[in-house]
């Protein structure tokens, strides 16, 4: 799976290129970021802004890199689509995760 | 509306058939009701739990029929898959939805295990039977405020 990668200097920005990510793309986008976030050891953001459709999938592949990334810099979400939103909200996974509305406008952004 | 769709037991199948059943309710006026995006959602999932878990013979194809009476749209799928466990079916079935508890601890939170539970929370009514040799599932989605 096609994703973009931004450095910085406590953090990494991730943002899949797919306009989905489901049953699949996740397994190989969860190993990728999962493998990223062991090299630099920094906070992770996930920017969903190209990703109009999850499925469980995704989610499963979202909760894996959360999980992975707790011991280092852990990890935030933004960009979400709506669609995206209702599948952490049908799920409640968006009282667990860090979710911003985008990049540009977080506290991390103004950090970088 | 009333149509009726056969796809192939093939992973690759499943965004052509969410997207054209996301056409299909714009065209029937419901595309802008805020369920449609449960009904891709809640679709997606059943195929993928299909393929993956029941699925048989690959050349075996599944059947989907959508029909929109009034305001209720029902989505028939049928397969010829082995048969769910017990528990699966049951699970499909009893009307409660077990979403993991968010007090658990981080590396407690399932990776899998979300489909089912995503199917019953996107839609109004799910159920499911054995009959005839086939798998059959019927989910309903109330679009009352979105159709006239």
């Amino acid at each position: 799976m096609k994703f973009e990668q931004e450095n910085y200097a406590n953090l990494l920005v991730v943002r899949p290129e797919s306009s989905r990510l489901d049953s699949i793309v996740a397994p190989e986008f969860r190993q990728s970021v999962i493998e990223l976030a062991a090299e630099q050891n920094t906070l992770v953001i996930i920017d969903l802004i190209n990703v109009e459709f999850m499925d469980s999938s995704g989610l499963g592949a979202v909760i894996g890199c959360y999980k992975a990334t707790q011991g280092s810099g852990g990890l935030a979400l933004c960009n979400l689509h709506d669609d995206v939103k209702e599948v952490f909200r049908l799920t409640h996974m968006d009282r667990i995760f860090e979710i911003h509305d985008d990049f540009d406008s977080s506290q991390y952004r103004q950090a970088a | 509306m009333n149509i009726r769709l056969a796809i192939q037991q093939d992973r690759t199948q499943i965004p052509v058939v969410s997207k054209t059943v996301r056409n299909l309710c714009a065209l029937a006026e419901a595309g802008d009701h805020p369920a449609v995006k449960n009904i891709e959602l809640a679709i997606v999932e059943l195929l993928t739990n299909i393929i993956d878990y029941t699925s048989k013979e690959p050349d075996a194809e599944i059947e989907l029929h959508c029909r929109l009476d009034s305001d209720i749209l029902t989505v028939k799928v049928a397969d010829s898959g082995r048969p769910l466990s017990s528990e699966l079916a049951v699970a499909y079935s009893d009307g409660t939805i077990n979403m993991p508890s968010i007090d658990q601890s981080v590396d407690s939170l399932p990776e899998s295990g979300w489909g089912i539970q995503l199917i019953k929370a996107a839609c109004d009514h799910v159920s499911y039977k054995r009959k005839n040799q086939r798998n059959n599932y019927k989910l309903a989605f109330d679009l009352s405020e979105a159709v006239t």
